[in-house]
């Protein structure tokens, strides 16, 4: 054996039992309070390449079987609230895109002839295709957990929520980055990326019903590569407007998982794996309060409930 | 055990030095540490190593053996700071070798600096370095580090190995339990029950059953206990709780023992206000509001 007979004695006895007031609290709202329990919404911010991190926070967010009844999210968030409310677990997310070559899925339209007639430059079909294979053709009611999105329609400048129907539309529309994916026509609207006009909707969620609200927040780059290209600059403008737009919508969050990406910019998909490693190490530091405001949350509608 | 431990390793290290020819003419520094050690004075020995890997002469390899030895000899100390030093001066000497770097991530991980032990742990499995202690050091670092598919995933290959190693199936228990896969924990718990005061076996299996939704089976687990385990009272009471069985919980309750004395009334004053007798459930509350393990939830009911 590797480890001395006294180490083991040593560690049993400073391991024991030691259950606390919040593992028997869980134990109820799993079970007795299961029906009243508060209700938990994980909302998915944009962000770009940096947003990937939200595939982290869900693989930590199952893994520690933090409650979950309904996930939000605008443009990355979307891509990625929509696999897992599909039923994909966090870690097949984070294998499958991992192994993703962005460049398949990428496709530049600059060509000198088109330029001035230009409607984008990377076209989103691919990127459609490759959500086609991982989700096919479900619809929101198809999900195993209730999810919605929003995009922007650019000539009015609403905010459109979508919570029926086709999936697969409705998440591209929410991702297409304005000026580099090309406009989606869907339901008689041109839409574009929701983090236009609402980057972290925690609005959406306390609309639906949600008791508890935790976002997930990668937004807020400052973070310009060197090469001040077109990519570059659309993304991070987007960023920065999207960051001092979700100010007021992060303070309605009763928890803000706030991953460390400081050096990882909107561009940087090749970073994927620092990424939602970023993601999961925030949502980890952050289970035990998410746990604790969740009891408090489910505590509270014990008391609203009225007596039996 | 760790003493003969170090030991070994020294008269290892006395041997292989005698072969290699280590200073020939005059006695290994090695052979005059263990002599010291071996009579009970490990201050002495580490002064000779520490004094004798500074010879500026001293080859590599040499100087290698000495540190490995001399950072045994502070673990055995207990002095991890000093041993985790001496340990990456080792490393440093070049040739790579990974019984160096499994140390140093143990050392690490007992210092509780989990993720430089992951990062030391990771570096030789990328080297291709594939033992036991390597997976158990891993399996233990993530589970530490709250990682715990990946804790589970080494734990379950070391445990294919030395399959009655208590202590990394206790880990894989807990690990289960987190990941709320309740029947694997439950093996896993019962494969090291040996090492398990009865009662502390008995509650966590009853704490198991109550989480996977099954209070009967965790009464049962508990009536084995109760007898001479007062704390059980809690557990009922939670089980009978968790059933619905109100009057029972709130019996059980009662007689729970000091230890649990606040938890009890915690529980019992959720249990009193489900029934609607508030009045009573109130001043219970407001008490416990003042403690720090309760504020934030007695807050709910007294605000």
């Amino acid at each position: 054996m590797p480890r001395g007979f006294l180490f083991i004695v040593l560690f049993f006895a400073a391991l024991g039992h030691s259950f606390n007031t919040e593992d028997h609290l869980r134990i109820l709202a799993s079970s007795r309070w299961q029906g009243q329990r508060a209700k938990v919404a994980l909302v998915l911010s944009g962000g770009a390449a940096r947003g990937l991190a939200h595939v982290g926070v869900l693989k930590s967010w199952q893994e520690k079987k933090l409650p979950l009844d309904l996930i939000v999210g605008t443009s990355v968030g979307a891509i990625v609230g929509a696999l897992y409310a599909s039923g994909m677990d966090g870690a097949e997310i984070d294998r499958i895109i991992a192994g993703l070559n962005w460049n398949e899925i990428i496709e530049f339209r600059v060509t000198p002839s088109r330029i001035l007639n230009l409607n984008s430059i990377i076209s989103s079909e691919k990127m459609g295709d490759w959500m086609f294979s991982h989700m096919g053709d479900k619809k929101f009611s198809d999900l195993k957990i209730p999810f919605l999105c929003v995009a922007c329609d650019i000539r009015t400048g609403e905010k459109i929520v979508f919570r029926d129907g086709d999936l697969i539309p409705a998440v591209r529309a929410s991702s297409c980055i304005p000026g580099i994916f090309e406009p989606v026509e869907y339901r008689h609207r041109v839409l574009v990326d929701g983090g236009v006009v609402d980057n972290v909707p925690t609005d959406l969620a306390s609309a639906e019903g949600a008791d508890m609200i935790v976002a997930s927040w990668t937004g807020g780059s400052r973070w310009l590569s060197d090469s001040r290209s077109i990519i570059a600059v659309l993304t991070q403008v987007i960023s920065v407007s999207g960051t001092v737009l979700s100010r007021r919508q992060l303070e309605k969050a009763d928890v803000v998982i706030e991953p460390d990406l400081k050096d990882v910019s909107p561009l940087d998909l090749d970073k994927f794996v620092q990424t939602s490693e970023a993601g999961y190490d925030a949502t980890v530091k952050k289970a035990g309060e998410i746990e604790k405001m969740f009891l408090e949350k489910t505590l509270e509608k014990i008391k609203a409930a009225p007596d039996k | 055990m760790r003493k003969l431990g170090a030991l070994t390793v020294l008269s290892a290290l006395v041997f292989i030095s005698s072969c290699a020819g280590v200073r020939i003419g005059r006695p290994s520094p090695l052979k005059i540490a263990a002599s010291f050690e071996a009579a009970g004075n490990p201050d002495e020995a580490v002064k000779v190593l520490k004094n004798a890997s500074l010879d500026p002469d001293l080859k590599p390899g040499a100087k290698r053996e000495i540190l490995t030895a001399l950072a045994e000899l502070y673990a055995n100390q207990k002095d991890n700071l000093n041993a985790i030093k001496t340990l990456r001066e080792a490393a440093q000497t070049g040739d790579g070798d990974p019984f160096i770097g499994l140390r140093l991530g143990e050392m690490l991980l007992r210092e509780g600096l989990i993720a430089e032990a992951i990062a030391e742990f990771i570096a030789l499995e990328n080297r291709g370095v594939k033992t036991p202690s390597l997976l158990l050091g891993l399996g233990e670092a993530y589970y530490k580090n709250g990682r715990i598919l990946k804790a589970t995933g080494y734990l379950e290959q070391y445990l294919k190995i030395y399959p009655d190693d208590k202590k990394a199936q206790l880990m894989l228990y807990e690990s289960y339990e987190a990941s709320g896969n309740y029947p694997a924990s439950r093996n896993a718990l019962s494969g090291c029950a040996a090492i398990l005061a009865e009662e502390d076996f008995a509650l966590r299996m009853a704490m198991n059953w109550m989480r996977d939704g099954n209070p009967d089976e965790a009464v049962e687990e508990l009536e084995k206990i109760k007898a001479d385990f007062p704390e059980s009272n809690f557990y009922l009471a939670l089980a009978c709780y968790q059933k619905g069985d109100l009057d029972k919980a709130l019996n059980f309750f009662a007689q729970a023992p000091d230890s649990l004395a606040d938890e009890a009334s915690f529980f019992r004053a959720l249990v009193l206000f489900e029934l609607g007798r508030k009045a009573e459930a109130y001043p219970i509350f407001k008490k416990l509001a003042l403690k720090e393990n309760y504020s934030r939830y007695c807050a709910v009911f007294v605000k």
